[in-house]
């Protein structure tokens, strides 16, 4: 079988890509002929094993063809027979690439406009076929008028099917590949062809047989494809040229202009107010679904519109609380700045405050130990002069044989003699100023070790003191700092998103 | 537009059973098809879509009188609404089929009445409702009081049926050949009141299609 014409198609399936980049895509859309669609479906090839299972993949993809379609071309939309046209497709090629193909034969190859302003141009080719006929099988044209025999009866099918419906997978082919090469004319060669094959058994038929003719025997006929073979060669060697094709096209407006002019005024008047009327029907439900619609996106606007306002209402009062709020917050943060501020101010005071204590301190710590050690080299030097003095008397008295005899060894008092008296009495007197200057100075050693021993202490608690001012300098320094600065984050952070 | 003259050819006197054209209206796939190869052929399988049209005759025998019938059968999607039109023109008897297990076909069986009415004269064509596929009674929609309320509401005849039980098919048929008879005679006899020298047999016999375009 010749796939010149498939093989021609590639290049057009670059044409469609952009609208079908998928089937499904288009599919999946409300189609509102979809119940008509799955209903053919399952009446399309019902014999092709391909076909024959309900929800098999070949009525799934058949299915997605046709849907896709009928979205795809809203003005004819899914038309009945165009399901065996999908199916032959599909046969030969993945869905995506039978429905670009479909949409091809559809719009460039013209099949859409038979199905146009009520079959206008379908009634047009009927009248083409049949001057035809009358050229290339006129006895046929003949009897077919005998009979009252008119192409639509047993043509229309053929055209809107492009023959796919009822004859043999292997003619339907061939006949879509000359279609793909040649252009829908060749309609014309097929249908000329059937005719001009069954003639003698056409031209023996009254018109019952004639109709039946072309429902039952013709099918048959091609079922041996040697038969198939001789149509389709037919078909290819007939010539007809497209002027002739014009020609007639020409004289079948003409016709029908004429036809519309000659018509009885009244009846055309009638017909076109029928026509008319019904239109006007058919404008006024759709005036009415429209203001239907109307009405209800009115309503729903409104609703809408009442909450957006309600919305707005509560941003703005929502924006106006934050804007106190943030008002609030930059006062918090001068507020806080100047305590922190002025805490600064306290704790530098105060630091100067103990610092110069602590130097003043330090002097009179200086002050006392210089006045300790003074005190206890004299208390050093006075004992060394004592001993020396002691040991000068002692020696005096050990020299003085009477006084002797008054003093032990350890130079105590014997026994008191007047002498002995006078003596004792000097040194008693002696002594005892010495001791009172012992002690004095001992007291006067103890007491400035406990103002040293204060002095220190102060200091360590002044120390302390500072250590912690400096803490609390350094914590109100952060946590001030941190506290507004968040606050004021916090505070134009809101701002921002009610802006916003 | 082509126009089939289906005018009664009362052809009795020459032996010849008289003509009646009878076009079948209605959505898709509710059974027009079906009822037709059923009635003619006594058969029932799964049918193509029509496109375009179908046609068939039948000889109905009636005892004492017989006719013919040539049934046209018309594509049911509402696009090829306009092709019908080509059909149902000179119609004696329309059959308005609806599928009783869809609501929406039974709407559009009222709609085709509608378009009957603007093309014919009251009583010019005999008009029956039919609801097929009652072998479907489960998924059924229109309930048989609609359906005869309706059709009783217009004077149309009204009959259930299953094609595919070949249920009441015939008797459907024979409903419409019995009416057509009778509306024939009844013709027939105003007419020989009225002109007692119009005979029967001066219509002319045979097939009267005017093609005119």
């Amino acid at each position: 079988m010749p796939r010149s014409g498939w093989a021609r198609e590639p290049q057009l399936l670059s044409l469609h890509v952009l609208s079908l980049c998928s089937v499904a895509g288009e599919a999946t859309k409300e189609s509102p002929q979809d119940s008509a669609i799955t209903r053919d479906i399952n009446r399309t090839f019902p014999a092709h094993d391909y076909f024959k299972d309900t929800g098999g993949d070949g009525q799934d993809s058949l299915y997605k063809i046709c849907k896709a379609y009928s979205v795809y071309d809203e003005e004819i939309g899914y038309c009945q027979g165009q399901s065996f046209l999908a199916a032959v497709l599909l046969l030969h090629m993945p869905e995506e690439q039978a429905f670009s193909v479909l949409v091809k034969i559809m719009f460039d190859y013209g099949l859409r406009e038979l199905f146009k302003q009520n079959f206008e141009d379908l009634h047009c080719k009927f009248y083409q076929l049949e001057r035809l006929m009358q050229e290339y099988i006129p006895d046929l044209y003949n009897h077919f008028l005998d009979i009252s025999l008119e192409a639509h009866m047993y043509a229309s099918q053929w055209f809107l099917t492009l023959f796919t419906a009822k004859f043999p997978l292997y003619m339907v082919f061939h006949i879509i590949d000359l279609l793909l090469c040649e252009g829908i004319s060749v309609i014309f060669n097929v249908a000329l062809g059937l005719l001009k094959t069954s003639k003698d058994d056409l031209l023996l038929t009254d018109f019952e047989g004639a109709l039946k003719f072309f429902r039952v025997q013709l099918p048959k006929r091609y079922r041996s494809e040697e038969n198939a073979k001789k149509l389709m060669e037919l078909a290819c060697n007939m010539k007809i040229s497209q002027k002739k094709l014009k020609k007639y096209e020409k004289e079948y407006h003409t016709m029908r202009e004429q036809q519309a002019q000659q018509e009885d005024p009244i009846e055309r008047f009638e017909r076109e107010n029928r026509r008319l009327q019904e239109a006007n029907m058919r404008l006024e439900q759709e005036n009415d679904d429209l203001a239907h619609e109307l009405v209800t996106s009115k309503i729903a606007l409104r609703k809408d519109l009442d909450n957006a306002e309600e919305k707005a209402d509560a941003l703005n009062k929502e924006l106006l609380m934050t804007k106190q709020k943030l008002i609030d917050a930059e006062e918090e943060k001068r507020r806080l700045e100047e305590e922190s501020a002025q805490l600064k101010e306290m704790c530098r005071r105060e630091l100067d405050k103990a610092e110069s204590e602590i130097k003043k301190n330090s002097s009179i710590i200086g002050d006392y130990k210089q006045i300790c050690s003074q005190l206890s080299e004299r208390l050093e030097k006075q004992q060394t002069a004592n001993k020396v003095e002691i040991e000068k008397i002692r020696q005096k008295v050990d020299d003085c044989e009477r006084c002797r005899e008054f003093f032990n060894k350890e130079g105590r008092i014997k026994g008191i003699s007047s002498a002995k008296e006078v003596l004792d009495e000097d040194t008693d007197e002696e002594k005892e100023t010495l001791k009172n200057q012992l002690r004095e100075m001992e007291l006067e050693l103890a007491q400035t070790k406990l103002q040293l021993v204060e002095a220190e202490c102060k200091i360590q608690d002044l120390e302390h003191h500072l250590g912690l001012a400096l803490n609390e300098v350094q914590a109100a320094k952060k946590t001030w700092f941190n506290r507004t600065l968040s606050s004021i984050k916090t505070a134009t952070g809101v701002q921002g998103k009610e802006t916003c | 537009m082509a126009q089939v003259d289906g005018a009664p050819r009362p052809g009795a006197a020459l032996g010849q059973p008289c003509i009646f054209k009878l076009v079948l209206l209605g959505s898709g796939s509710v059974g027009k098809s079906s009822l037709a190869l059923q009635y003619v052929k006594n058969d029932f399988k799964s049918i193509l879509p029509t496109v375009g049209c179908a046609f068939f005759t039948k000889v109905v025998d009636l005892g004492a009188a017989s006719l013919k019938f040539e049934i046209w059968d018309t594509a049911g999607q509402e696009k090829y609404h306009s092709v019908c039109h080509l059909y149902f023109r000179g119609a004696n008897a329309a059959l308005l089929v609806y599928d009783v297990t869809r609501k929406d076909s039974f709407c559009k069986a009222q709609q085709w009445l509608k378009d009957l009415e603007e093309e014919f004269h009251p009583g010019e064509v005999v008009v029956v409702l039919v609801g097929n596929k009652t072998d479907l009674h489960q998924e059924r929609q229109v309930t048989f009081e609609e359906g005869r309320e309706f059709a009783e509401s217009k004077g149309l005849l009204f009959m259930e049926t299953s094609a595919k039980l070949n249920h009441q098919v015939t008797e459907v048929f024979s409903a419409v050949a019995r009416e057509l008879l009778q509306r024939e005679e009844k013709e027939e006899g105003q007419r020989q009141q009225g002109d007692a020298r119009l005979a029967l047999n001066e219509t002319p016999p045979g097939r009267g299609r005017c093609c005119a375009r």
